[in-house]
């Protein structure tokens, strides 16, 4: 098992572009289908890893991997997430002047932005399919469409609202929670 | 510059304390780390000017992992070398593993009271909003034209409905910008 954890977290680590929330759909493809962790408890994870301080993706490796196999899970999963970023920047600092470096960068990541937008809307989707629908995936959604959970979803709205005004993330789920809690 | 031993340990634990406390201050993640490490590398330390602080960001951004602790990379190797760069990488994703570990380890019996689930059911509808809200905000640098267009709702249709696995997905999206003119606003 924790051969395994550090094996999903180095794959995840080489094609996790765009920081932060790129991660989810990794880890929701690699984690969650297979049902190792709970969709709903993955949520509560990522709510955590985001009020708590460090970057967001070494947070949910770290609990993702101390869910599975303990605090060794937790800490060669992190550790095993950041390896293969690292591996390559040493690469990128011998071969820096060698390379027309920009140009490939940008020809690259012309293709690879909307991909990994897609993947974080896809992983939207499916957060949205758990939340406001209380159904397990997109397919027991497809075969009966289910009820609107609609305090949820003038919830979400709100916080949209908030977060579009630029209201702090801390503050926000803050906000959410208390008014979940009177719900 | 020619260091003893002792000093050259001295510096990597410096340069350990000194990331360690940057992951254990910055909450929100990358983004808001940049101030952060401008704010202790650049201007208390003096170990990097400012510029190459920005440029070791965007060089950190460009490659797959996290921002974070690519940045530390680069900072750190610049610092003091390979070892310089792996320590400052570790100490800023240390906090992280030490703080969630503690909340992981608590929460498996705080879950169980029915106030802290009423509280989570609120914050997953706030949880969804923020993920929302990052679709948007990448949205507006990722998708520039048609093509981009077609990328990124090929790409969420993909890992909804197949079990492709995102590996390739991510692999394939490289290739649409080599058959691009030159540099036509991408």
């Amino acid at each position: 098992m924790i051969f395994k954890i550090c094996y999903e977290f180095l794959l995840i680590g080489m094609i996790c572009f765009g920081g932060g929330y790129s991660i989810l759909p990794l880890l929701q493809s690699t984690f969650i289908k297979k049902g190792w962790i709970s969709s709903s408890e993955f949520i509560d994870m990522i709510a955590i890893s985001q009020m708590t301080p460090g970057p967001i993706g070494a947070n949910l490796a770290t609990f993702v991997g101390f869910r599975l196999e303990g605090i060794a899970g937790a800490f060669l999963g992190t550790i095993c997430l950041i390896i293969p970023g690292i591996i390559l920047a040493i690469g990128m600092i011998y071969f820096y002047d060698k390379l027309n470096e920009l140009d490939l960068i940008h020809k690259v990541f012309y293709g690879l932005r909307p991909v990994a937008t897609g993947l974080i809307l896809a992983a939207a989707i499916n957060i949205m399919i758990i939340t406001l629908f209380r159904r397990s995936d997109v397919f027991s959604f497809i075969k009966k469409i289910p009820t609107i959970d609609y305090s949820s979803l003038l919830l979400f709205l709100f916080c949209l609202v908030l977060l579009r005004k630029k209201v702090n993330y801390i503050y926000l789920l803050i906000i959410s929670g208390t008014v979940g809690y009177f719900l | 510059m020619n260091y003893s031993f002792f000093d050259k340990i001295k510096l990597l634990f410096r340069i350990f304390l000194v990331f360690f406390k940057i992951g254990s201050t910055t909450l929100g993640g990358g983004y808001v780390m940049f101030p952060i490490m401008q704010l202790e590398v650049v201007e208390k330390k003096k170990w990097l000017s400012n510029k190459e602080l920005i440029d070791f960001y965007a060089m950190g951004q460009s490659l797959p992992g996290l921002i974070g602790p690519n940045t530390a990379f680069f900072s750190g190797y610049r610092i003091n070398g390979v070892f310089g760069g792996i320590i400052a990488a570790f100490g800023i994703v240390l906090p992280s593993i030490i703080i969630i570990s503690l909340i992981a380890f608590f929460m498996i019996e705080f879950n169980n009271y029915p106030a802290v689930q009423k509280v989570f059911y609120g914050i997953k509808a706030g949880v969804l909003a923020m993920v929302f809200n990052a679709v948007f905000n990448m949205w507006k640098n990722a998708v520039v034209d048609w093509l981009t267009l077609f990328i990124c709702i090929v790409s969420a249709i993909l890992i909804l409905f197949t079990d492709i696995s995102p590996f390739f997905i991510i692999f394939a999206g490289t290739i649409p910008g080599f058959f691009m003119r030159k540099n036509n606003d991408i």
